[in-house]
């Protein structure tokens, strides 16, 4: 029996792998440097850009430390006098809703994409593209306009409608790239097992595609969680503030609160982190279905 | 010369052994067949010969030399996987040829050996289409084509008809034995279909639990069962196996199964060498079994409860008590359900099993 | 096939039909996406402002019963010409400077975010340990509100303060003028960070499609021989085209619209070194509260887009139907 002992190969894997967290970790400092500073601020006592110390001379340390920013802001007791539970009452609920409704109108549209062939397809395809050729700012006030007529602006439709319809862009592509990626076989052996379309559809196709609807789920999720602009338009009563609201408040015309706002940008980046870790597990999948046999 | 061999390889994943201590050797020019159930480690050990796994134990040899560190592009081997894995964006054309350019065949070569393959697998009209244009059969054909292009030391395959319909699958079973004998390569084929293993190889190994149960001849294995597992996996429809005891008397052997007994067949009896008393599993073919409409000396009287029309010939299903046997017949024999049957189960085919270790005694 | 009544099958034909399933997302795109355009190619012609909209609001809220040609921002007797907006600003002689920057800001911008995002899913979907924590790094500047990141690197593109030039003096190169110094430095600036902001998402969306590649076509390329960067060029990178198409094509849109990058670190400056289509577009709306201009702006960004892209699109086959 011999012994598998390491030889020039092992030594080469070993380079290719130093190599390999050498670049990962350039990446992931500068990935993070600067956000070192928004944590900076946030601990640092004051509303004001201080200078911080420099560890190493690179890592900003504040110079003094101070939970005030994030006491204040979990206390209710912020300057722009509303409170944090509705924010993230509103912003969980409005998301929630985009996300939902986002994979809702994206999902058949992808499938509709992939397996069927009806006339319009390419055009309608490629008009989903046209939302994003045009910048979105001046796309608020018709839609602000057009929500006023109805009745519908300063309530959560007002905002989730735009949001799911927002990240359909993207979304149909991917999926249907998605869909696309699976052999038909899989489609015809589940008929004739004697599986309608939608169980097709339910238990084949979109277990397969995992990775891609988390990436859709994640990308619907950002551009709600984080958008600001459309929301200020259209949610005007302070019951109603979505945590961006909030955060912008902080950047009043003549003094600007950095420290809470840093603390307030941290907190809001939480949700966005653990989403990922969640979603990670179906991004990440080793799509080992039928590749492994007894 | 053994084209490949393995010595005391060995696969473990956590703690638990997939593949247990297996030695083989695979002869120069031979089909070897490796069957046997889903997770007997049958898979796992075609792909430690690829070098798509690598052996927590033991080596592995191809022609002479050790291969076990070896990368699988330098091993001199092509696989043909279960599920075809045909590059889906390049033509059919381009598939064959990849393994070529990938090892640095000149263009004329290259065109060379995928004209001579393609005709061979009679997939000449088919070289400008892509994978997702073509039906099971063909693509299966041309995940052939791609293993043969570059004429390699070995074949190996892994349940490469299991996708086809049954009737396709029985036809290019065929084809590919000739096709084989043709090209003389070695080659390692993985099934769980014993029907599939037994028209292929040209020797079978049996696997189960990760070890091997038996290395022989399809006719060796069929007739010579190492033990119960090999004599139960191999036929159609199952060997008939009743535990009871064997007693020696002056006359000869004596099964007794608590509901019947009988003299076993002198050949067998002899067989059986030393002891005078026994536990035993007495295991006989269903094609071993006479069945009569009539009581014979050394009998078992059952009740038909069921019969397989074959066409050529029938499989009829007795029970007595609660043992069951089956028995083959003559398309006219007349053995409606209910009726009473008389099968004759000594045979000198017959084999008999240790009933603890289930090893054969014969 | 079994005789089922007419009607029950003329249900399940509509219940099936593939416009159905397009449908709930073609109206959200008609009512959304397509109507503020129109809208949008209407005031061009027209000379809106905020008051007009303050106007419209109030009439919708039936607060007053102000004249209803006034929200539409037809009173105005200033223009007689309907194409005033458009002359504008194609007479205006910033015009060029802006396309070209606009131009230059989105192919530096795409290749560099593409290439980094693929490379950062090659590496991360490789054997290596500690993937889901390196992986957890790289996406930070995405999860964060750009508006403070984008700040950050103000600060730390400083003249006197800032972190990169105090580094740069460490290892003996002099200080930079990053944002008030020549156009060339200004521009740098703006498109490292915006690089800075991109890549995660390149990197999750190549992540998603490296995924989606079979294992068992990875073992038949290293039994046909193709290793390393040989398998990169030969298979995976075929297999995922579609992707790196529609990754190039929306990145280039997104950023030739992207406000917040150009907008934040240097405000356009200096001078209009680093202005683009969008940031003049704002400025027109929020500073001048002309949105007529800021409309025309954003329509004439449109068709620069849009021309290129239609043919992109066709080019490369990427809305071509499946079909079963």
């Amino acid at each position: 029996m011999t012994a598998h002992s390491s030889t020039a190969k092992s030594i080469r894997k070993l380079a290719a792998s130093a190599l390999k967290h050498a670049f990962l970790i350039v990446m992931a400092l500068v990935s993070i440097y600067p956000v070192l500073w928004v944590i900076s601020i946030a601990f640092t006592p004051g509303e004001s850009l201080g200078i911080p110390n420099l560890f190493l001379g690179i890592f900003p340390i504040p110079s003094s430390f101070t939970l005030e920013h994030f006491t204040s802001i979990l206390k209710l007791q912020v300057v722009v006098g509303s409170n944090f539970p509705v924010w993230v009452r509103n912003s969980t609920l409005i998301t929630v809703s985009s996300v939902v409704g986002a994979l809702l109108l994206t999902l058949p549209a992808g499938y509709a994409f992939s397996r069927r062939k009806f006339r319009g397809q390419e055009a309608s395809m490629f008009s989903f593209l046209l939302p994003t050729m045009f910048p979105g700012v001046v796309t608020i006030i018709p839609q602000f306009l057009l929500f006023s007529t109805l009745g519908l602006v300063n309530s959560y439709f007002a905002v989730i409608i735009p949001y799911m319809v927002g990240s359909l862009s993207l979304s149909i592509f991917i999926m249907k790239s998605a869909f696309d990626s699976i052999p038909r076989e899989i489609d015809e052996a589940a008929m004739i097992d004697g599986a309608g379309e939608l169980r097709i559809f339910t238990r084949m196709l979109l277990p397969l595609t995992l990775p891609s609807i988390a990436t859709v789920a994640l990308w619907a999720f950002m551009g709600s969680w984080l958008d600001w602009a459309l929301a200020h338009v259209m949610l005007e009563s302070n019951s109603l503030w979505t945590l961006p609201l909030a955060l912008y408040a902080f950047l009043q015309p003549n003094y600007t609160y950095y420290g809470s706002f840093s603390a307030l940008a941290l907190i809001m980046a939480i949700p966005v982190f653990v989403v990922f870790v969640v979603f990670q597990r179906y991004l990440v999948t080793g799509l080992t279905a039928g590749s492994v046999k007894g | 010369m053994a084209q490949v061999r393995l010595e005391h390889i060995t696969k473990s994943f956590k703690s638990a052994p997939v593949v247990d201590d297996v030695n083989l050797e695979v002869k120069e020019g031979e089909f070897l067949v490796l069957l046997g159930p889903s997770g007997c480690g049958k898979t796992t050990t075609l792909r430690m010969v690829a070098g798509l796994e690598k052996p927590t134990k033991g080596d592995v040899y191809i022609g002479d030399s050790l291969v076990t560190e070896v990368e699988p592009k330098d091993r001199d081997i092509a696989m043909v996987f279960q599920s075809y894995a045909l590059y889906p964006h390049m033509t059919v054309h381009d598939n064959l040829a990849f393994p070529l350019k990938m090892h640095k065949y000149t263009k004329e070569d290259i065109e060379e050996r995928v004209t001579k393959a393609a005709a061979i697998l009679e997939i000449g009209d088919l070289l400008k289409r892509r994978p997702k244009e073509l039906s099971g059969g063909q693509r299966q054909r041309v995940a052939l084509g791609r293993a043969i292009v570059r004429d390699p030391k070995v074949f190996l395959m892994d349940e490469p008809l299991s996708n086809l319909d049954a009737k396709l699958r029985v036809q290019t079973r065929v084809e590919l034995k000739n096709l084989q004998k043709r090209l003389g390569t070695t080659t390692v084929y993985v099934t769980h279909d014993q029907a599939e293993a037994m028209t292929l190889a040209d020797r079978v190994a049996l696997m189960r639990q990760g070890a091997i149960q038996q290395v022989g001849s399809p006719t060796e294995v069929y007739a010579h069962p190492a033990n119960k597992f090999v004599a139960g996996f191999l036929g159609s429809p199952t060997m008939n196996f009743i535990d009871g005891v064997v007693r020696r008397t002056d006359a000869g052997i004596v099964f007794d199964c608590g509901e019947f007994s009988f003299m076993v067949d002198p050949a067998l009896a002899s067989a059986v060498t030393g002891v005078t008393s026994r536990d035993v599993t007495y295991g006989v073919r269903a094609e071993d079994v006479g069945v009569g409409s009539e009581p014979r000396e050394g009998s078992v009287e059952v009740t038909v409860f069921g019969s397989e029309l074959m066409g050529s010939e029938q499989f009829v299903h007795g029970m007595k008590e609660k043992l069951k046997i089956v028995a083959r017949a003559p398309m006219d024999f007349q053995a409606p359900i209910g009726s009473k049957v008389w099968m004759d189960l000594a045979s000198p085919k017959a084999h008999l099993f240790d009933a603890k270790t289930e090893k054969a005694l014969t | 096939m079994t005789n089922k009544p007419r009607s029950r099958s003329i249900l399940r034909r509509v219940r099936s039909s593939p416009y159905l399933f397009i449908l709930p997302a073609l109206i959200g795109l008609l009512v959304l996406v397509l109507y503020p355009f129109a809208f949008n190619i209407f005031i061009t012609f027209t000379n809106m402002n905020v008051y007009h909209i303050r106007a419209c609001a109030n009439i919708f809220a039936n607060v007053t019963q102000s004249n209803q040609q006034h929200c539409y921002a037809l009173d105005s007797g200033v223009q007689n010409n309907l194409f005033y907006n458009f002359g504008f600003v194609f007479t205006d002689p910033a015009f060029v400077q802006i396309l070209e920057n606009s131009v230059i800001w989105t192919f530096t911008n795409v290749f560099p975010t593409v290439g980094l995002g693929l490379v950062l899913a090659f590496v991360l979907n490789s054997k290596v340990k500690g993937k889901t924590i390196y992986r957890m790094f790289m996406i930070v500047p995405w999860a964060m509100p750009s508006f403070i990141t984008l700040l950050v690197w103000k600060g730390m593109y400083n003249y006197q303060f800032g972190i990169i030039n105090s580094l740069l003096n460490e290892i003996g190169i002099p200080a930079v003028n990053w944002l008030n110094g020549s156009c060339f430095n200004a521009f740098v600036a703006i498109v490292i960070a915006n690089i800075w902001l991109g890549y995660p998402f390149m990197m999750i969306i190549f992540s998603g499609a490296l995924q989606s590649i079979p294992q068992e076509l990875y073992e038949a390329a290293s039994i046909d021989g193709a290793v390393g960067f040989t398998r990169m060029r030969a298979v995976t990178i075929p297999l995922i085209k579609p992707t790196i198409v529609i990754a190039l094509l929306l990145g280039s849109i997104w950023t030739f619209n992207n406000f917040n990058s150009a907008y934040l670190i240097t405000g356009g400056g200096p001078g209009i070194c680093t202005t683009i289509f969008i940031t003049q577009a704002y400025n027109q709306a929020f500073s001048y509260f002309n949105f007529a201009l800021a409309a025309t702006y954003a329509f004439i960004a449109f068709i620069i887009l849009f021309v290129p892209g239609f043919f992109w699109t066709r080019y490369t086959g990427l809305t071509r139907g499946g079909g079963s």
